[in-house]
């Protein structure tokens, strides 16, 4: 068996999971904020 | 070669700190304790508290240098960078529901005030005798200095991932950013001792001082955080490629920025009645 590289692993599985919860984290934001001023504006 | 490594991720080896770190946090809860509930002596003594918090700062260096340790000596490969950043965005999140609950009370208490006829009639706002600040004197100008010190950590950024790795250009947007947040701090700490009101009995200045008070605690922090960022580089650390901390300082930076533009917008503005 060859010595591993460091930095040679393939890490695009990993890269993809990121940008999902990246994507999940902004849209859970937008949401929330979202809520927030609906349940202000509803109680206003 | 059944030991041999064949992936990429850390493993770290054993480390005091998460124990050390625990041990102070617990002499200095402690040492609260004792400081405030001194029993039948006159007044507490904060010795105990402050051998506790020298232990948590001592913890704090010591962890973050081998963590920095890890990144100079290549531990910190593309998959754990995925790893730090997941951490961090994690943390920043916490900080956000953290300040979620001071902005909560605040609203509460501005839209359904308290008053003797709770909660047939609410009360007055802002309470009877709170003598509010102007939001376009001073707290418009320190919202304009903290969206400054975010440009320029943004500057110091782009020098570093899109500009050829410009030193020049990283070190001066550290320096500007840094010296922005600390002239935010000291406006702050002004605009404080002229206050009208008071921290203790009234809800105003109860609410007031908790939201803005953590925040400039926050800033303070950041300031420190793009500080250490300012000597790493002088140091030679950060790559276009490999520059998590600082990435992780400018995130920091920009959150406490956004954090003030909510309270700039509701604290000052709306919260003026």
């Amino acid at each position: 068996m060859s010595e591993h590289k460091s930095g040679s692993m393939d890490i695009r599985a990993q890269e993809k999971t990121f940008a999902a919860f990246i994507k999940w984290v902004v849209w859970g934001t937008v949401i929330s904020i979202l809520v927030l001023i609906f349940m202000g504006l509803s109680n206003a | 070669m059944a030991h041999a490594k064949n992936h990429d991720y850390h493993i770290l080896p054993p480390s005091i700190w998460p124990f050390a770190g625990a041990l102070s946090a617990f002499v200095m809860l402690f040492g609260v304790v004792i400081w405030m509930n001194h029993g039948a002596a006159e007044r507490g003594t904060p010795f105990v508290m402050l051998i506790g918090l020298l232990g948590v700062l001592y913890t704090m260096y010591a962890w973050w240098s081998a963590v920095v340790h890890e990144g100079n000596t290549g531990d910190h490969t593309p998959v754990v960078r995925i790893g730090l950043r997941y951490g961090f965005i994690m943390f920043i999140m916490s900080e956000a529901m953290f300040f979620a609950a001071w902005f909560w009370t605040f609203f509460k208490h501005r839209m359904y005030p308290m008053g003797p006829m709770s909660p047939i009639q609410d009360g007055v706002w802002p309470p009877a005798g709170i003598e509010l600040f102007d939001p376009w004197h001073l707290p418009i100008i320190n919202t304009l200095i903290l969206l400054c010190s975010g440009a320029a950590a943004t500057w110091a950024h782009h020098a570093l991932v899109h500009d050829n790795n410009n030193r020049r250009d990283i070190k001066n947007g550290l320096i500007l950013s840094v010296v922005l947040g600390v002239m935010f701090t000291f406006f702050q700490a002004y605009e404080y001792a002229h206050a009208g009101f008071g921290f203790a009995g009234n809800i105003y200045g109860a609410s007031f001082f908790m939201a803005t008070g953590f925040h400039g605690f926050h800033v303070i922090i950041g300031s420190i955080f793009l500080l250490v960022c300012l000597i790493r580089t002088y140091n030679g650390d950060f790559t276009p490629e490999a520059h998590v901390g600082f990435e992780a300082a400018a995130w920091y930076w920009h959150f406490v920025d956004v954090v003030w533009l909510f309270l700039f917008a509701a604290v000052y503005v709306w919260g003026a009645g």
